[in-house]
């Protein structure tokens, strides 16, 4: 389950469940619908989740590429460093955005 | 099914391969932390023990769940270790580089468990794991996952 907001011209999304295996195939399905309805700026607010798995860091690269075939940018919005450390590492925070705040 | 076995310094899972037993093991290998107070990477040990239960479960079990997957996590004197076995046939993690393809869909998984540990040893048979990781360890090794230096 995802709450989501319209904020400084994007849509911020915030899960309320861990992204990983067991929840990862519903938030795919959720975001591809969004980015079908042509929200293509997406955020995805981080602030209610405690642990992101490789499963869950395929879904960010998955929304990603979306959002930008069709001309839109996602931001992650982080303050935890241990996810900020894990976008890092991984050189996602190359292809899109992992901020504190929009 | 899902079995456990916690002593001082030892927590034992036998489960069904699922998706959701390893939530539950997830959850239950934190308290274990907490409960012994154990001097580690919280972070770091949950997305290594992540990582090898999602490998058991979808790759060594198909996520079957009448095969079983048997974790151990035990706190040595200068390092956690996290043993991690399933009964499907392995897979050949020889041939999975341990890089990955950023914008790929897959490989991040390995390229996690070697990044987050300090030292990482398969059967030859692809399903048993063993995860080493020191108590004194920095909190990731100072390289991305495609082995570049940060």
């Amino acid at each position: 389950m995802m709450q989501t907001e319209a904020r400084s011209e994007m849509l911020v999304i915030k899960p309320d469940h861990d992204i990983v295996a067991s929840h990862t195939e519903a938030m795919r399905q959720e975001l591809q619908a969004l980015v079908g309805q042509n929200h293509v700026n997406l955020a995805i607010d981080l602030g209610d989740v405690q642990m992101i798995d490789s499963k869950g860091l395929a879904i960010f690269m998955l929304c990603h590429k979306s959002v930008s075939a069709k001309g839109g940018r996602l931001v992650v919005l982080t303050a935890n460093p241990d996810f900020k450390q894990l976008f890092h590492i991984m050189r996602m925070d190359e292809h899109f955005t992992v901020a504190e705040t929009l | 099914m899902f079995e456990t076995n916690w002593t001082s310094n030892e927590l034992r899972i036998r489960m069904s391969a699922s998706l959701e037993n390893n939530d539950q093991a997830d959850a239950l290998v934190s308290e274990f932390l907490v409960q012994t107070d154990a001097p580690v990477d919280r972070f770091a040990v949950r997305i290594l023990l992540r990582e090898a239960l999602l490998n058991a479960v979808t790759h060594g079990c198909g996520k079957d769940p009448e095969q079983e997957v048997r974790l151990c996590v035990r706190l040595e004197p200068d390092a956690i270790v996290l043993d991690v076995q399933d009964s499907g046939p392995g897979f050949l993690w020889q041939d999975r580089n341990t890089t990955f393809d950023v914008l790929g869909d897959g490989g991040r998984g390995l390229a996690l468990m070697r990044i987050y540990s300090s030292n990482m040893t398969f059967n030859e048979a692809g399903n048993h794991v063993v995860l080493r990781r020191r108590y004194d360890s920095a909190a990731v090794c100072p390289c991305t996952a495609d082995g570049e230096q940060t």
